[in-house]
């Protein structure tokens, strides 16, 4: 098997100046190239801290401390900005969640867009719009001749995300990390949205970075999900497995916190709560970090962090193989 | 009651157009109504208006026409209120976009050296400079500019404080594009409404200040403005009043039409109104 796109070995990002605030602490995740991995996890576990620690724009105060990332064979510089600017956006792109502010309000949608491929390429201007408007096919806008002369606030949240998408995939990149790209949608939006990307996966073969807590989208577009709480991976499976017999009992109690139609066995709850709150950077437990909200929770939990084994990391995780 | 304060703004800034094109108008063609040397004595002292169909605007003390001082003195004080204006809005972008966009101690350094500027009180920041360097129209531009670059850096860097936040920029720093290509191609056209606003509040404020120097002597003596021509008056106020009148007037003119077309400006340009309308 060959060398994964991306893959990152023990990331650990802190706040700098202070090594007790380790807001990711070893996370470990591998893409293939035209693979689709999903990053799900509440806020606040660090999964958009990963995607920036990939494209080098970690904010103000926060220092990786450690990790490799490794990227189509090469160390990532992700500390030198000017060969990051080269990564980002040409090899790399990114899709955020806001469609409303994702535009640049004084310029036309061609403008925009064109801009990123002057940005990379050395190409005419005539050129560069002649692939926007390959580009808002490729996304499926209606009359890409006219809307490339349109200016953002005339286009529905749908159709601005449409436009970022083409942003990001302007260079064709090998990657794409969509952060939550459908959250400010709706459900019918957010579903077109998706299979928009589902379609772009297949034709371009570009391997996609899904960063979500929606658990329905990990379920239509993942291949393998890594399931993120408090700054480290804590299981890891395929897509199917995953649903199939989670291990961990916070993945088993996103999964029971899902609306899941026809499912239910009688007596059950439609849903269950995982109780309380991720804990802010400065309470965190000793032990396994999930503790306080685990039901499962015992002794030997408060001593030490479980390690990640078999893809899970938990003392009282259930093996996969007695699952039925 | 919206329509009317709609109709009220639109007709205020036809006013301040007309107000201010007369006022260009009188700068561009000074030396073809009056071909001769502003200076010159051309009739007897102290001609009131309308007293000679010569002098129609009157003569002052030394028989000096105040028509042509009018029309010489517009020249200088446009030339002098654009220009510092503008030296005043390049600085005050690119100080206040620097220190709004990287923050930081880049912020730090600028604004306190902005800070500096702005705790002298700006007339005797301006007359100490031009008492220094010595009076000429050049050292007036760049005096004013310097007191009055500090108010536009501010302002743009609250702007770039916000806009840098924005989603849209986020995507340009992930799409690979560089800081001053961000600063300046996609950001600044979105700062640029509010700076043509400011500016033209600066052209008014700066028309002022020069007004005042002459009128204490600091303008530049080779040219005729009408802060001279109200100090060279001021010897007269009880009997020859119109002497400080009439170019008096010809100042709140400009200031006022300035003003109004700098309202008329922000009403276009503002984002936020013209998302209201649809």
């Amino acid at each position: 098997m060959s060398a994964p796109l991306l893959s990152i070995a023990d990331l650990k990002v802190r706040i700098r100046g202070n090594p007790q605030a380790r807001l990711l602490r070893g996370v470990s995740l591998s893409i293939d190239r035209g693979e689709t991995l999903a990053v799900v996890g509440e806020s606040g576990c660090g999964k958009s801290l990963t995607s920036l620690a990939v494209m080098g724009l970690l904010p103000d105060g926060l220092e990786k401390s450690g990790g490799v990332i490794r990227f189509d064979g090469a160390d990532l510089p992700v500390t030198d900005n000017e060969a990051m600017r080269k990564v980002r956006g040409r090899r790399i792109g990114m899709v955020f969640q806001e469609p409303m502010a994702a535009l640049n309000p004084v310029f036309s949608i061609g403008d925009q867009v064109a801009e990123v491929i002057h940005e990379h390429e050395a190409v005419s201007h005539a050129a560069a719009m002649a692939r926007v408007v390959d580009l808002l096919t490729q996304v499926q806008l209606p009359e890409p001749a006219r809307i490339i002369h349109e200016y953002p606030h005339r286009l529905s949240g749908g159709q601005r995300q449409r436009v970022v998408i083409a942003m990001a995939l302007a260079c064709r990149p090998d990657l794409l990390i969509a952060d939550e790209p459908t959250t400010a949608l709706d459900v019918t939006v957010q579903a077109q949205i998706m299979r928009l990307l589902h379609d772009l996966q297949d034709d371009m073969g570009i391997a996609i970075l899904l960063i979500t807590h929606n658990l329905g989208l990990v379920a239509q577009m993942a291949d393998r999900v890594a399931v993120m709480y408090a700054g480290r991976k804590v299981e890891e499976a395929t897509t199917r497995m995953l649903f199939a017999a989670p291990q961990h009992p916070y993945t088993r109690g996103l999964l029971a916190a899902t609306p899941r139609p026809g499912r239910r066995r009688p007596g059950e709850p439609p849903l269950t709560e995982i109780p309380g709150v991720v804990p802010a950077i400065t309470e965190m437990p000793s032990g396994c970090r999930f503790r306080p909200r685990c039901m499962l929770a015992s002794d030997i939990c408060a001593l030490e962090d479980p390690p990640f084994v078999d893809g899970v990391a938990c003392h009282r995780a259930v093996s996969r193989e007695l699952v039925p | 009651m919206r329509s009317i304060s709609f109709i009220l703004r639109h007709w205020t800034t036809a006013l301040g157009i007309l107000l201010l094109a007369a006022v260009i108008l009188m700068a561009l063609t000074a030396h073809l109504v009056f071909p001769g040397d502003p200076y010159d004595m051309v009739g007897a002292p102290l001609t009131w208006p309308g007293e000679s169909a010569d002098t129609l605007l009157g003569t002052d003390s030394l028989g000096r026409d105040m028509a042509a001082g009018l029309f010489y003195g517009a020249r200088v004080s446009l030339l002098v209120g654009f220009a510092s204006a503008l030296v005043a809005a390049i600085v005050g972008v690119l100080v206040g976009a620097f220190a709004g966009y990287y923050g930081g101690w880049t912020d730090d350094v600028l604004m306190r050296i902005t800070e500096l500027f702005q705790t002298t009180p700006q007339f005797m920041l301006a007359l100490a400079v031009v008492a220094v360097l010595g009076p000429s129209v050049t050292v007036i531009i760049l005096s004013l500019s310097a007191v009055s670059w500090p108010a536009v850096a501010r302002l743009v860097r609250g702007e770039f404080m916000v806009m840098r936040e924005r989603a849209f920029v986020h995507g340009c720093v992930v799409a690979g594009m560089s800081d001053l290509r961000i600063i300046f191609a996609q950001i600044l056209p979105n700062v640029l409404p509010v700076i043509i606003v400011m500016s033209t509040i600066l052209v008014a404020t700066a028309i002022l200040m020069e007004s005042a120097l002459s009128f204490l002597g600091f303008g530049d003596p080779n040219v005729l403005t009408w802060g001279t021509m109200i100090g060279m008056g001021r010897g007269q106020l009880r009997d020859a009043w119109y002497i400080i009148a009439i170019p008096g007037v010809a100042l709140l003119l400009t200031a006022l039409a300035l003003n109004l077309v700098g309202e008329g400006l922000n009403d276009a340009l503002n984002p936020r109104l013209k998302q209201r309308k649809g």
